[in-house]
């Protein structure tokens, strides 16, 4: 499958781009951020815990919908989605 | 640590008083805001006119400022506001609060007006009057300079032009940057002519337990440098949240018609601004950039309210702007904020060029924006409508104020647009001193992945992990500002607090363990608890005194009634039936009536205290 990925900052620095297009095997989320980690290894311990899951420090945006915690990574993508990638900070 | 003083300076009778203060006093208040506060609820009349000399003028280091805990160089400056009426306080950063610590002092406050400019000197237990005709005039970096050509290596708090010239939203800054932007501090500086509090210092702070202390700072410090956020507060700073608010529509732009502007905005493009990253006192995140075009910035503030708010389309423009701004001693939330506001009625037709003094106004105009914003600090023109701030809504056509973006009559304070994210929306509502997301702001909202369980533990309650109601808010803004509230007593910055950036970072129990340390009290969990809330009340009470009401805790027209335009937040508004109930169980969380008035046992526990 290929969807199109963009990454902020730090993940855009550690990839070296912050958009791309990905193509990779299977069809949901967990699948999308393995084939990304293959090309990127530096991000997987960005962003997953040492459990291996997605750690909550990182926002998941499908399509502009924020995935939440009980959405699972199981959930399917499909053609053309993006995903985008960053982490939550305040301040002002 | 426990025997700095309160100096009390008589700026009419040229009379200064050296007072300790009580361990009792400290205990209830800890330090900073809280003090601050409690003083000015007690020493404000009612009814006066904030630029009057009856008005006071408090500036307080945190308890543990000037000591080795993380990021604890903050103090407070605290007023009744010529901005808003009500509650004028601020929180800033840098060198100069532990300095005036080292000189002996907690905390200064000035009564009355003195008779020609003046700034304060504190040094190594004393204080002076001082003339400062020679420094008058200067803009917030040259007199600065001034200062430290004159006097060595002293540390101060300045206003600017703006300050000088009454400008209801001048600020007060230390540094380049570091600003005690908010509600107008600079300005009632300028009322009492003074330009400055100086403050050079050799006592050292006495650290009851040195090696706690440093066991204490050594693993908080291990802790906060694990987090993944703190990396990136240190290299990007706050402009990476420009664009993690742009993703789902939550950028203030052009006077909040939009809710999502450019991707030139972005970190990345101000990476090419930025010349080095530094620190304010004690604090190893160092998040602020020293900028290549002569100044420092921009901050996420900056790059939406002098930019995406009045339509910029150059970053480079947007950031000479605030440099500018900074300069002139204005705060850059409202300085941003009236300039859309203005605007966009200019736009809409609501004032002409009668109005503007044939100013023709329209977004992205950067050489109309750069001579306004000079005009502003000068009040020349209509510069000097502009430089009243809210209080020029009859002039500009909009008594209603229904175009600006402000509650309590302050602007707001970011650029988030908070019609997506409810709890926000009640946070900016309820702040004691008005639009303002350093009160309240439950960041933890965003980390739409934080476990339902994770967020219960933290908030106390059962809230729901859906950020677009308000049911269930009222315990995480509450529960916020208690925490902030605390975190500013000690002038320790909110960017390590649990609960602004992090689910981790200083919580209570690394709060207790440092006081104890510093100080050597056995200090308990529930005394620490307590004084948040203490501090919301007497805000609360003190604003009550000057008129306000229920009616105040609300927003801005249009995030009630126009929904956002673009992206994720797209329809989305804030329900006014909604919102009242929220409002409802807010005040019953804060154990307020149902006008949100403090309970009389409850003043009566406040009064007692000393």
């Amino acid at each position: 499958m290929r969807i199109k990925v963009k990454l902020l900052k730090p993940f855009s620095d550690i990839a070296g781009k912050d958009e791309m297009d990905l193509d990779f095997e299977g069809e949901n989320i967990q699948n999308a951020l393995d084939g990304l980690c293959e090309l990127y290894p530096n991000l997987r311990k960005e962003l997953f815990n040492e459990k291996g899951d997605v750690d909550f420090n990182i926002n998941i945006f499908i399509n502009d919908k924020p995935m939440t915690a009980e959405d699972d990574t199981t959930t399917n993508l499909s053609e053309g989605d993006i995903l985008l990638i960053f982490m939550p900070v305040a301040g002002g | 640590m426990l025997n700095r003083k309160l100096g009390v300076v008589d700026l009419s009778k040229g009379k200064i008083e050296i007072q300790e203060v009580s361990e009792s006093l400290r205990k209830a208040l800890l330090g900073g805001r809280g003090f601050n506060s409690y003083y000015l609820w007690n020493m404000v009349p009612e009814g006066i006119d904030p630029l009057s000399p009856e008005n006071v003028l408090i500036f307080g280091a945190g308890f543990l400022t000037g000591t080795l805990a993380p990021s604890s160089g903050r103090f407070n400056v605290s007023a009744k506001s010529p901005e808003t009426g009500f509650l004028g306080d601020t929180n800033c950063g840098g060198f100069f609060a532990p300095e005036l610590r080292y000189a002996g002092f907690d905390r200064l406050i000035l009564k009355g007006k003195a008779e020609k400019p003046s700034y304060i000197y504190v040094e190594d237990g004393a204080i002076e009057i001082r003339d400062a005709q020679d420094y008058w005039g200067l803009d917030t970096l040259d007199v600065q300079k001034a200062f430290r050509k004159d006097l060595g290596q002293v540390e101060m708090a300045v206003c600017g032009v703006a300050g000088e010239n009454l400008v209801r939203y001048a600020c007060i800054r230390t540094g380049i940057k570091n600003a005690g932007g908010r509600t107008g501090m600079g300005c009632v500086m300028g009322s009492k002519n003074i330009k400055a509090i100086v403050a050079q210092g050799t006592i050292g702070i006495e650290i009851a337990h040195p090696e706690e202390m440093l066991k204490t700072v050594e693993e908080l410090k291990d802790y906060i440098m694990k987090s993944k956020i703190t990396p990136i507060l240190g290299s990007v700073g706050t402009p990476l949240l420009y664009e993690v608010s742009n993703a789902f529509g939550g950028i203030r732009t052009k006077n909040s018609q939009l809710n999502a502007w450019s991707d030139d905005f972005n970190a990345s493009e101000v990476e090419k601004f930025v010349e080095k990253m530094i620190s304010c006192s004690s604090c190893f995140v160092h998040c602020r950039h020293r900028n290549t075009l002569g100044g420092e910035g921009p901050e996420y503030t900056a790059l939406g309210l002098l930019g995406s708010n009045i339509g910029m389309e150059k970053l480079e423009d947007c950031i000479k702007m605030q440099n500018q701004v900074n300069d002139l001693g204005l705060d850059v939330s409202s300085t941003g904020t009236y300039l859309a506001w203005a605007t966009e009625l200019f736009e809409k037709g609501l004032i002409d060029e009668k109005v503007t003094g044939g100013i023709d106004l329209s977004f992205n105009d950067f050489e109309t924006y750069t001579k306004l914003i000079d005009m502003i600090s000068r009040r020349e023109g209509f510069g000097d409508i502009l430089a009243e701030g809210q209080w020029a809504a009859e002039k500009l056509n909009d008594p209603n104020r229904d175009y600006l973006i402000a509650v309590k009559g302050l602007p707001q304070s970011d650029p988030h647009d908070v019609r997506y994210m409810k709890a926000f929306a009640l946070g900016i509502a309820t702040s004691s001193r008005g639009a303002d997301h350093l009160r309240s702001r439950p960041t933890l909202e965003i980390f739409f992945k934080l476990p339902p369980d994770v967020r219960n533990k933290i908030y106390g309650a059962e809230i729901a992990n859906n950020p677009i109601t308000l049911d269930t808010k009222e315990h995480v803004v509450s529960w916020s500002e208690n925490i902030f509230a605390t975190i500013d007593c000690l002038g320790m910055c909110k960017f390590i607090c649990h609960g602004f950036n992090s689910p981790h970072f200083v919580d209570y129990d690394w709060m207790l363990r440092l006081i104890n340390a510093a100080s050597g009290w056995d200090y308990t969990d529930a005394q620490l608890r307590a004084v948040g809330p203490r501090v919301i009340d007497i805000e609360r009470l003190f604003n009550m005194k000057h008129g306000l009401t229920k009616a105040h805790d609300t927003l801005p027209k249009k995030y009630f009634d126009d929904p956002s335009p673009l992206k994720v937040a797209k329809g989305h508004h804030i329900d006014r039936e909604e919102f009242a109930k929220a409002l409802d169980r807010f005040y019953e969380v804060k154990g307020w009536t149902p006008q949100g008035k403090v309970k009389d046992d409850r003043i009566a526990e406040l009064e007692a205290i000393a």
